[in-house]
């Protein structure tokens, strides 16, 4: 069924694409979402995405891979909106996530802790590890989206969850007294 | 877990990343599992109004959407550049008197030495049980650690001889094997084991903090993460050593040696605890992007990459961390990793398949090897070149 879809898009019928994109709109907004970590970032990501597959079908040599191919072309929308936001200054945007109803404070300062040394990751290292773990891809698919060898996926985990852990660990450090003294 | 998407098996998963135990990593997992997980309508409407448009546009205008029209461009932008500079270049450079060489010439050894693509049937494969991830040569085996956590014992001609199982730790993606030159350890996740030459495995050490980098030397185990610690197994003992975070870690006669995150260089005297830092190369920068980023050791002396830095090889007195030479061993490929072996030097770039052999007695490159995959370790015994490449242990018969 996918792959009759996808013959039939490339063969240029919009209808067939029209069905992937609504087969796979979610997924990719809930993966651009969580490297992006803002709302409008990730539907610009999305969007362009999909407008690129659609031009670059032709280019699609296996329709089997059309999962892992429009996601390689999402992450790199991704990193590119990453850019973008970052030379027009948008690094500092916030956007907060609607909490749960269950949510106790302990586990409210627990996300805020994780999702602070998330955001002070790069693009490269937030998407590895929403691939490998959000989506738990193997690490030959997580090397086929990213475009890297399987080596360099497990590598790249590795220095994700250290810079990770770096990062949630400078934010509870107390900051140094002359940079305290600035405030 | 309720995200969409294809996804392993949990325990494979968890095999993968290096075990469940790790509560950044399930506090990862919480985190991300919260959060949309569908698409506000308009963005499936904004495509079919994009995809539309581009549909209404004539044929020729549709070009300028593909990406190879821009990557036309874009070759066509670079060579403009290139041609530019080369014509400013030619009117800009004196010339040089007939016969007269550029001292950067006079002074360095030479890299001239050409890469010699190996073909696949000169690599002679050896079968293992799984597939290996880190090897070791000790006297006369060969050690191969394997990604299920077992060790096994391969002798001169790749037979196998035994099977040792260190522990029941959870493999992990940093486990390799290291040697202090008498025995060797294994990691495993979180566990590391003595193993004697007769295939005797101690009583693992368990740690449960996050370790990176680690090695052996001096009879005690030095275990990198967070902080860097001295684990003592025979006296119980475990004990932070001051030091910024380490970046990568090797051990040579009775020294262990590390690479500060900065890419600055560090020994440790084993018995005295005593920390000295390497200074840097006269008239160059030691820390930073143009720092050290793999080290090495043996007899010969030290030896670090420095991709960064013209991706040169430096090599130091491992008595006194004077800088004995400056090799220049790239060459358009980035030579990262450095292993010695065999009393030689190999600097690896690994996802490039490429291997420089350098000579200690002459601080030159010797050959330059292409091979076709990935190359995860590198050993040397009965002058065969012994080598994981992607998941397979292979053997190469050296020319000398």
């Amino acid at each position: 069924m996918g792959r009759d879809l996808v013959a039939a898009a490339r063969a240029g019928e919009r209808q067939a694409f029209d069905v992937l994109v609504e087969q796979h709109v979610d997924r990719l907004f809930a993966v651009a979402y969580r490297i992006l970590r803002d709302s409008q970032a990730a539907e610009d990501a999305v969007q362009d995405a999909l407008v690129s597959a659609w031009t670059e079908l032709r280019s699609l040599r296996e329709a089997d891979r059309f999962d892992a191919w429009v996601m390689r072309i999402l992450v790199h929308r991704a990193y590119r909106e990453t850019r973008r936001r970052k030379y027009r200054g948008e690094v500092g945007l916030l956007e907060m996530e609607v909490q749960a109803p269950t949510d106790d404070f302990a586990a409210i300062g627990d996300r805020d802790e994780l999702d602070r040394g998330f955001r002070r990751l790069s693009a490269e290292h937030r998407a590895v590890l929403v691939l490998t773990y959000y989506l738990q891809l193997p690490t030959s698919e997580a090397a086929e989206v990213l475009g890297i060898p399987q080596g360099t996926v497990k590598s790249r985990v590795h220095h994700a969850i250290r810079a990770l852990r770096g990062a949630i660990e400078a934010e509870a450090r107390p900051l140094p007294r002359r940079v305290r003294d600035e405030l | 877990m309720s995200g969409p998407g294809r996804r392993l098996p949990k325990r494979e998963h968890q095999r993968v990343l290096g075990g469940p135990g790790e509560e950044l990593e399930k506090r990862l997992e919480a985190y991300l599992e919260a959060g949309p997980e569908q698409a506000p309508e308009r963005v499936s409407a904004a495509v079919r109004a994009r995809v539309a448009a581009t549909e209404q546009r004539p044929r020729g205008l549709r070009l300028l959407d593909s990406n190879l029209f821009r990557v036309l461009v874009f070759a066509a932008g670079t060579a403009a550049l290139i041609g530019a500079f080369a014509v400013l270049g030619q009117t800009l450079r004196p010339e040089a008197p007939l016969g007269s060489r550029g001292p950067a010439a006079a002074s360095q050894p030479s890299t001239t030495a050409g890469r010699a693509t190996v073909p696949p049937e000169a690599l002679q494969g050896i079968d293992l049980p799984r597939p290996p991830k880190s090897l070791l040569a000790l006297d006369q085996s060969v050690w191969a650690l394997l990604d299920d956590g077992r060790v096994v014992q391969l002798d001169l001609t790749g037979d196998l001889l035994r099977t040792v199982r260190p522990s029941q730790a959870r493999p992990g993606i940093d486990d390799r094997l290291e040697t202090d030159g008498v025995t060797f350890w294994t990691r495993v996740g979180h566990s590391w084991t003595q193993i004697s030459k007769e295939g005797k495995a101690g009583q693992p050490v368990q740690r449960d903090y996050y370790v990176g980098p680690w090695t052996v030397a001096g009879g005690v185990l030095w275990l990198a993460g967070d902080n860097l610690h001295r684990v003592d197994p025979a006296a119980a003992d475990d004990r932070i050593i001051p030091s910024t975070l380490v970046h990568e870690m090797t051990s040579a006669e009775g020294f262990a040696w590390a690479i500060l995150t900065p890419g600055s260089l560090i020994r440790i005297d084993p018995g005295t605890d005593e920390v000295r830092n390497i200074p840097a190369p006269a008239g160059q920068p030691s820390e930073g992007y143009r720092g050290a980023w793999d080290v090495a050791a043996d007899a010969s002396g030290v030896w670090t990459t420095n991709p960064s830095n013209n991706e040169t090889v430096r090599r130091f007195d491992r008595e006194t961390g004077e800088l004995v030479a400056e090799i220049p061993a790239g060459e358009r490929g980035t030579v990262r990793r450095i292993v010695v072996a065999g009393g030689q030097a190999w600097a690896l770039h690994p996802a490039g398949g490429l291997i420089v052999r350098i000579d200690p007695q002459t601080n030159s490159v010797v050959d330059r090897l292409q091979l076709d995959g990935r190359i995860r370790d590198l050993t040397v015994a009965a002058g065969q070149l012994w080598l994981i490449v992607d998941d397979q242990l292979v053997r190469l018969k050296l020319e000398s």
